[in-house]
């Protein structure tokens, strides 16, 4: 009887759940240094395998017809002939990423206010997490359209939410980059690698710049303009001096860049820039004792219209491994364009980590950098004025690539600035332009599309009729306007109730 | 039934009509054995005219009772037959009892033995020994929180006990049930030494994938069989994840006396929120009589059941040369130096499996103590290289008076368990990283394998699994119970149970350079830990009162509280100087992931009552309620409540039964009761923040994210459910036929909903929807031929369970052509193959069923493929043809429609056991009938492809269409990705479980020995089957209910002779 007692006494506190191995929101929002942990959390998430890690790279790079993919599992992707259920949309898919990041920036959001951090602690930190929102929503807007909008933590009641229009998620994604202009952190206040208040003002000009389109007309064009002369003013970037101490690796989170996703081999985020890109066995990476995969590489007639329009930019060397590269295990592999059978293709230099082992590397990723900015500025300028206000802009970016050790020492005959050209001259240029300046940093798909559905199928159109195609290895690529986004992934309709297949991107 | 009953109740008149109604062996059999009756009836009719003649008025009778061992029987009823007043035996197993006259009869009877009707006699003391209950009827059984004699049962419980031959078979408890009960069925991965199993009773109740039984060994509540270390690689996206193991460890079958599954909810709603998905209760053996000492040892060597014809080496080479042709490329191999490597050959050997065992059972000179002690060791290769299982256990069962009323009982057991195991099903579905997989597709040119950066030294191909991987785990259990029975009064009785359950497990993993894993990462080492202690506390009132009229009234009242406590850790090391360590060598990797941890807790707390009222022996009736709180729930939800009755008619106790002589049992039973489940995860009410890595100047930072989404309002899954049943002994029990329908539906279904991805969560575990089994259940056993040279039993079973989702709380959408309330299993893949889910759950329809695209063979010269169009693709001759059903003219999702059901018509066993004075022999068959099953490897092995230079089946190469050839299979070069109706087959097999064959040799003059058993047994000699797998048995993701009836790189079973020899001391 007396254990009896004891029991009915005890019950109550007995069935209490005793949390082990995890906090509560009101533990994590309590302190300074947790909403500091929240914010990095967001960034751990949306940096991770399925996100800027690999699985962004590899649909921005392969589905974009300007790359080439030897992983068998993604020849649908390659081939351009993907449908809703490709693996790297139901598997490490930046879809499944970028939500689960805008999930703990909503958090935040939503939470921080709540807690008891410092006002300053907050204001630096929900800034920083409603440019990072901003940024997935602008990511996941060009990539498949309309998205379900959610910008409130998810409850048990409101699992399932519909597609909202692209116009709606723009409008958004323009709110967040206004907030976080205000709230984000002044350079000198923010941390090395974390973003400052001008990233929300260069990507607010790349919205703008995306929205413009293809219109002349677009008052779109001004609005990017006058976001991107903001951060031109502010003095806040610079170039590096030569291009290829942008890509060093003992330089990362260098004064180019303007936000930039943190990797180590020590662990965190699974980033496979190095993995991915750089060619197998080669003294790239001497202490790998495997791979690296070197997967994703470069289609033939994308690195020859470089090569054909600028024979010595020092860019090129930096940007591609081609011809042929050393083995670590002595002598040569010989690549495109000395090889066309399976080595065919050109590989992207840009994320060599020469410490890179075990599919690890220190290669951070930089998703924009003020090259891009400048392409931007000049770009609008063209758009709005012509190209003679245009020309300074592209021309830093064009004189920074003719030296080659950014000492003055070594100039290169090419790229040459620019002058003289019309309107549409420069226009088709600079889209060019950033090719040459861009590649591999996923800018690509993005680029071949916003301008519009023809411009983007006489893209397709250019690589079908590429002489130099090996069919045994090269895709003929559909020309279907489809492919002017990506489908809802399959999973996502089969889970939500309110997308049906009848909600599906046109032609999957 | 003794002879002094049958002279008394029964006369040769009846006996003979009885004949009529027999045939065939049955009839000769029965007349064997009533003539034999009858000889004895004679001879005790002769007996009892004796005693009559010296019958004198009203005497003493007195005596004593004794069990066969010669231990004194306390509390024995002995009343007289005229009217039912009588008395009980004293602790000596004495008793006096005044009677009428010297005529009158007395009845002996004991719970657990056969009752005895006697002529009195005033000469001297009775010298009564009472015989242990042969009869299955009067059988005591386990019934959780308390017993009851089988005769008595409300409820549809079946009992198996395993005899001494068929327990030494068997290394595990769900292998030895497997096919023996009813409407229990178990599947398993496959023949992996130490691989898990699954338990269905009654079907699967809920959606979410654990649909394990309760299992209650010696009292102690084992509810975690599935519970397993962590994976390492899990977050690593390896694309190689751990292979479930099982946690049923530690409970050796040979020490095993019963086990009773309780199937309806009548009977297992006394355990509450456990008992949904049946319970099963395992008694092991306890000791009495004189020291036996057993030894016994078991010998197996096992093989595969079954090996696939892969193309040979000339026919491979044959193959890729003709899909390189097709991609313009260059013959990759000339036809002659080809060294030929059959990789199942070379893989797969001939495993040896041992099993000692050494058990003492015996009690003390006064009988206080009693004990059972058993202790051995098993070694089991498996047929797969590498595979093996080492496991040592040691078990005590003591049952020690402290005092005339309190006992004590005490069990303690510990096991240590070494496993060494390969990939086999890969459960992420990466089918590379499959050891059995690679067996099949791999390059069978050894030659064309060398060349690599060390020609010695194989690269990931089957071999390379040998040389480069390990997974190895090793387990330690401890489990004990300390049990207090204190006689309070002639009805009552209180107990205290104490148990706990402590597991340890380490498991290791290590991929040397030779895998593509290993080289990657220049070997890579995952380990992990889990530790589990659960403890659980008891406190029963049991009654007991007999009633006047032969009305009987008992129960149980109690409280119980447990707790689990589980802990679980992994870490990775990689990037190795040395790989000599290998699952050792943590440490020397240059690369250290972050440490993984994670710990939980979960209480229950329960009050529970039983109580069964017996009217006249005729009428029973039983309501039992429980009520549980769990950790688990919010407040508010936390407890709930489990009520449940039942009655039960012994239609042949009735006054019109009594003429007849062929039913010498009938019972007719009906039930109806609730039972819960609340096998989630804890803290799904809170919401919970874990912890995640960044990086700043390439250090790592510590961040924190949300992990769930907080469901507040989760509670108990409930499952209803209604039986009735018959029970039916024939012919003097010696036939027994059981039969009994039932139907459950499980509603507040805790499932673990896929979220849609934009919720930034991957799965939320909600109470929806509602399903529904309903299904009959046939037992028979009859006892065709019993004398006593020679017996021969028929056992068998047969189930039909049906399945429907009644509701699942969804929207309707459109599925193809049809609207319908429904979702997908999960991608059974994470590979290049099988990338599709296999399952749809569609409200209205059994669960699982098999979703893909149907197939009208290939695509014929005759055809116009001008404008046709799959997937927005042309098509080529021979090409499959993949129904279009929405007439779009293209093929996409919307073509997919039900090809298929893993659910089958029905399952059953059989078994013959026949017995010649020291000979036994006895064959047992099990199979299911209806079902089918994808056959995931043939995405690979049957799938004409030409990539990744993987192999196929012979018959696939032969049988492809060519221009020539017109046949209705695919093309050589033609790749097909999707689920299609071609690789459904029919799962229905029927298998010759077992077969064996033993003598026993008696030794009755030797002071040393007294038997030596020696059996050989033959195990899955015979399959039939169209199933073009390995096997027909199998279930590559056992506890996954989102991938049902997949076979998936699973192992090949076993079949094996084995030499099974016990000796008696």
């Amino acid at each position: 009887m007396v254990i009896l007692t004891t029991f009915g006494a005890c019950t109550k506190n007995a069935l209490e759940e005793e949390p082990f191995s995890f906090i509560s929101s009101e533990t994590l929002y309590s302190t300074d240094g947790g909403a500091q942990a929240a914010l990095t959390g967001c960034y751990s998430v949306l940096a991770d395998y399925g996100g800027f890690g690999a699985g962004y790279p590899t649909l921005t790079m392969i589905a974009s017809g300007g790359f080439y993919t030897s992983q068998a599992a993604a020849s649908d992707l390659n081939a351009l002939t993907f449908g809703a259920s490709t693996l790297w949309l139901t598997n490490n898919s930046p879809w499944d990423q970028f939500y689960n990041a805008i999930k703990v920036a909503n958090d935040i959001i939503t939470n921080l206010p709540k807690g008891s951090a410092s006002e300053k602690t907050k204001q630096a930190v929900m800034g920083e997490a409603y440019f990072l929102r901003g940024m997935l929503y602008f990511n996941l807007v060009r990539m498949f359209g309309g998205v379900p909008k959610r910008i409130a933590p998810v409850t048990i009641n409101d699992i399932d939410i519909a597609r909202s229009s692209a116009d709606e998620i723009y409008q958004l994604v323009i709110e967040d980059l206004e907030k976080a202009k205000t709230m984000m952190p002044e350079p000198a206040a923010q941390l090395k690698g974390r973003p400052h208040k001008f990233a929300a003002n260069s990507l607010l000009g790349k919205v703008y710049l995306t929205q413009a389109g293809n219109d002349p007309t677009s008052p779109y064009w001004q609005k990017a303009k006058d976001e991107l002369l903001v951060v031109y003013n502010s003095n806040a970037y610079e170039l590096q001096k030569s291009f290829a101490l942008v890509f060093d690796i003992n330089n990362e989170n260098n004064k180019e860049s303007i936000v930039e996703i943190q990797y180590a081999i020590s662990g965190g985020p699974n980033g496979q820039w190095t993995n991915f890109h750089t060619p197998t066995g080669s003294t790239l990476t001497p202490l790998a004792t495997n791979g690296p995969f070197g997967r994703n590489r470069v289609n033939k007639e994308i690195f020859d219209a470089h090569r054909a329009r600028y024979a010595t930019d020092p860019r090129i060397d930096v940007s591609y491994v081609y011809n042929q590269y050393t083995r670590n295990t002595g002598g040569t592999q010989s690549v495109y364009p000395a090889n066309t059978g399976n080595q065919g293709f050109p590989y992207i230099k840009k994320f060599v980590d020469p410490a890179y082992v075990s599919t690890n590397s220190n290669r951070n990723f930089m998703y924009l950098r003020y090259a891009d900015v400048l392409l931007m500025l000049a770009e609008c300028e063209n758009e709005i004025s012509g190209p003679d206000q245009a020309y300074q802009y592209v021309n830093k970016v064009l004189t920074r690539a003719r030296d080659a050790k950014g000492d003055g020492t070594t100039i290169a005959t090419t790229p040459a600035n620019w002058s003289g050209m019309t309107k549409d001259e420069f226009r088709n240029r600079i889209m060019l332009e950033r090719r040459y300046e861009l590649i591999g940093e996923c800018h690509l798909w993005f680029d071949v599309r916003r301008r519009g559905k023809e411009i983007f199928l006489q893209f397709l159109r250019d690589h079908n009729s590429y002489p130099k195609l090996n069919l045994s290895f090269d895709k003929i690529y559909p020309v279907n306007e489809r492919l002017m986004l990506f489908p809802i992934p399959d999973k996502e309709i089969s889970a939500n109730a309110l997308i049906n297949p009848q909600d599906q991107n046109p032609g999957y | 039934m003794d002879i002094f009953t049958i002279v008394s109740e029964q006369s040769s008149v009846y006996i003979i009509p009885l004949f009529v109604f027999m045939r065939n062996s049955i009839a000769i059999a029965t007349l064997r054995l009533m003539l034999g009756s009858l000889a004895a009836l004679l001879l005790a009719l002769a007996i009892t005219q004796h005693a009559w003649s010296q019958a004198k008025e009203s005497v003493f009778v007195r005596g004593f009772v004794k069990d066969e061992e010669g231990n004194l029987l306390n509390g024995v009823s002995v009343v007289l037959k005229s009217n039912n007043k009588g008395t009980t035996t004293d602790e000596k197993g004495y008793f006096t009892l005044r009677v009428a006259n010297a005529n009158a009869s007395i009845v002996v009877s004991y719970i657990g033995f056969a009752p005895q009707t006697l002529r009195v006699s005033d000469r001297e003391a009775m010298n009564i020994v009472l015989e242990r209950q042969v009869n299955m009827q009067e059988e005591v059984v386990v019934i959780g929180y308390g017993t009851a004699r089988r005769r008595d049962l409300t409820g549809a419980i079946s009992t198996y006990k395993p005899g001494q031959t068929e327990a030494s078979q068997f290394m595990s408890v769900d292998g030895l049930m497997r096919g023996r009960v009813a409407g229990l069925t178990v599947t398993q991965a496959g023949g992996d030494p130490g691989a898990a199993a699954s338990v269905r009773i009654r079907g699967g109740n809920s959606l979410r994938g654990d649909n394990e039984p309760l299992y209650v060994v010696d009292g102690v509540i084992i509810s975690n069989v599935t519970a397993d270390n962590s994976d390492p690689f899990a977050d690593k996206t390896a694309n190689s994840g751990q292979t479930k193991q099982s946690a049923l460890t530690g409970i050796n079958p040979r020490d095993i006396e019963t086990i009773e599954v309780l199937k309806d909810a009548s009977a297992t709603a006394i355990y509450g929120s456990r008992g949904a998905n049946g319970v099963i209760i395992i008694a092991t053996k306890q000791g009495k009589g004189r020291p036996v000492i057993t030894l016994n040892s078991t010998v197996e060597m096992a093989s595969a059941t079954r090996k696939l014809e892969m193309l040979d080496a000339t026919g491979y080479a044959t193959y890729i040369n003709q899909i390189e042709a097709i991609n313009n490329r260059a013959p990759r191999y000339g036809l002659d130096t080809l060294d030929y490597v059959n990789w199942q050959d070379e893989m797969m050997r001939t495993a040896v499996l041992q099993n000692y065992r050494l058990s003492v059972t015996g009690a003390s000179q006064d009988k206080k103590t009693k004990y059972y002690l058993a202790g051995g060791f098993l070694k089991n290769d498996g047929i797969v290289e590498k595979t093996s299982m080492k496991q040592g256990d040691i078990k005590l069962n003591l049952n020690q008076e402290l005092s005339g009323k309190l006992k004590l009982n005490f069990t303690v057991a510990g096991s240590m368990m070494n496993n060494s195991m390969t990939q086999g099903t890969e459960p992420l579905g990466g089918g590379d990283n499959s050891m059995i997989i690679k067996m099949l597709v791999g390059n069978p040119i050894e030659n064309a394998l060398k060349g690599l950066d060390d020609p010695t030294e194989p690269f990931d191909n089957p071999r390379a699994w040998l040389v480069g991987y390990d997974d190895l785990s090793e387990e330690a259990r401890a489990m004990g119970a300390l049990g207090l029975t204190y006689n309070i009064s002639k009805s009552w009785i209180y107990k205290f149970n104490l148990a706990g359950d402590f597991r340890t497990k380490e498991r290791k993993r290590w991929f040397g350079k030779q895998t593509f894993a290993g080289k990657n990462a220049n070997g890579s080492l995952g380990m992990s830990q889990f530790q589990r202690s659960f403890y659980q506390v008891e406190n029963l009132f049991l009654f007991n009162k007999r009633l006047a009229k032969g009305n009987n009234i008992d129960g149980t009242v109690g409280i119980t509280y447990d707790k689990e406590d589980r802990r679980s850790s992994s870490v990775i090391n990689e990037n190795f100087f040395t790989e000599d360590l290998r699952t050792e060598g943590f440490g020397f990797g240059q690369l250290m992931y972050p440490y993984v941890r994670n710990r939980s807790e979960a209480q229950v707390f329960s009050g529970l009552a039983r109580i069964n009222y017996n009217l006249k022996n005729r009428y029973l009736f039983t309501a039992s309620g429980r009520a549980d709180g769990s950790s688990k729930f919010a407040e508010g939800n936390r407890f709930s409540y489990f009520p449940a009755a039942a009655i039960a008619w012994k239609v042949s106790e009735e006054k019109f039964m009594q003429g007849q002589k062929f039913f010498s049992n009938m019972k007719l039973r009906a039930g109806f009761g609730r039972s819960g489940s609340q096998a989630i995860e804890p803290y799904g009410t809170l919401s919970r923040y874990s912890q995640v890595q960044y990086v700043s100047g390439n250090t790592l930072i510590v961040g924190s994210v949300p992990a769930n989404i907080q469901n507040e309002s989760l509670k108990w899954e409930t499952t209803t459910q209604i039986n009735a049943g018959i029970d039916m002994g024939m012919l003097k029990n010696k036939v027994n036929l059981t039969v009994d329908v039932y139907r459950k539906q499980t509603d507040d279904l805790l499932q673990t909903f896929r979220l849609p991805v934009s919720t930034g969560f991957a799965t939320i575990v909600k109470n929806i929807g509602t399903i529904e089994n309903k299904g009959i259940e046939f037992t028979v056993s009859a006892s065709l031929l019993e004398n006593k040279d020679m017996s021969l039993v028929l056992n068998g079973n047969l189930a039909i369970n049906r399945s429907k989702i009644l509701d699942l709380g969804l929207p309707e959408a459109a599925f193809g052509n049809n609207i319908w309330e429904a979702y997908i299993g999960a991608n059974v893949s994470n590979g290049t193959y099988f990338k599709d889910p296999a399952n749809i759950f569609v409200v209205g329809k059994p669960v699982g069923l098999l979703y893909g695209y149907k197939t009208d063979g290939v695509f014929q010269t005759k055809d116009d493929i001008s404008t046709v169009k799959q997937f927005g693709l042309p098509v080529k001759y021979g090409d499959m043809k993949l129904v279009d059903q929405n007439g779009d003219g293209d093929i996409g999702p919307s073509d997919k429609v039900i090809i298929g059901d893993p659910n089958p018509d029905f399952s059953y066993g059989f078994s013959v056991a026949y017995t010649y004075k020291d000979w036994t022999a006895d064959v047992f068959f099990n199979g299911v009938y209806g079902n089918q099953i994808v056959n995931g490897n043939m995405f690979r092995i049957g799938n004409p492809n030409g990539n990744n230079s993987n192999n196929i089946l012979a018959s696939v190469y032969k049988e492809a269409w060519t221009v020539d050839n017109p046949t209705n299979n695919p093309r050589i070069g033609y790749d097909n990705l999707n689920l299609v109706d071609r690789y459904v087959e029919d799962g229905s097999f029927l298998r010759m479980a077992t077969v064996s064959v033993g003598y026993n040799f008696q030794f009755q003059k030797s002071r040393f020995i007294k038997k030596i058993n020696l059996s050989l047994v033959g195990k899955n000699l015979l399959t039939v089957t169209n199933y073009s797998g390995f096997d027909p048995e199998v279930n590559s993701f056992t506890f996954d209910a989102n991938r049902m009836g997949v076979d998936w790189g699973s192992y090949p079973n076993l079949k094996s002779f084995s030499c099974v020899l016990n000796f008696t001391f």
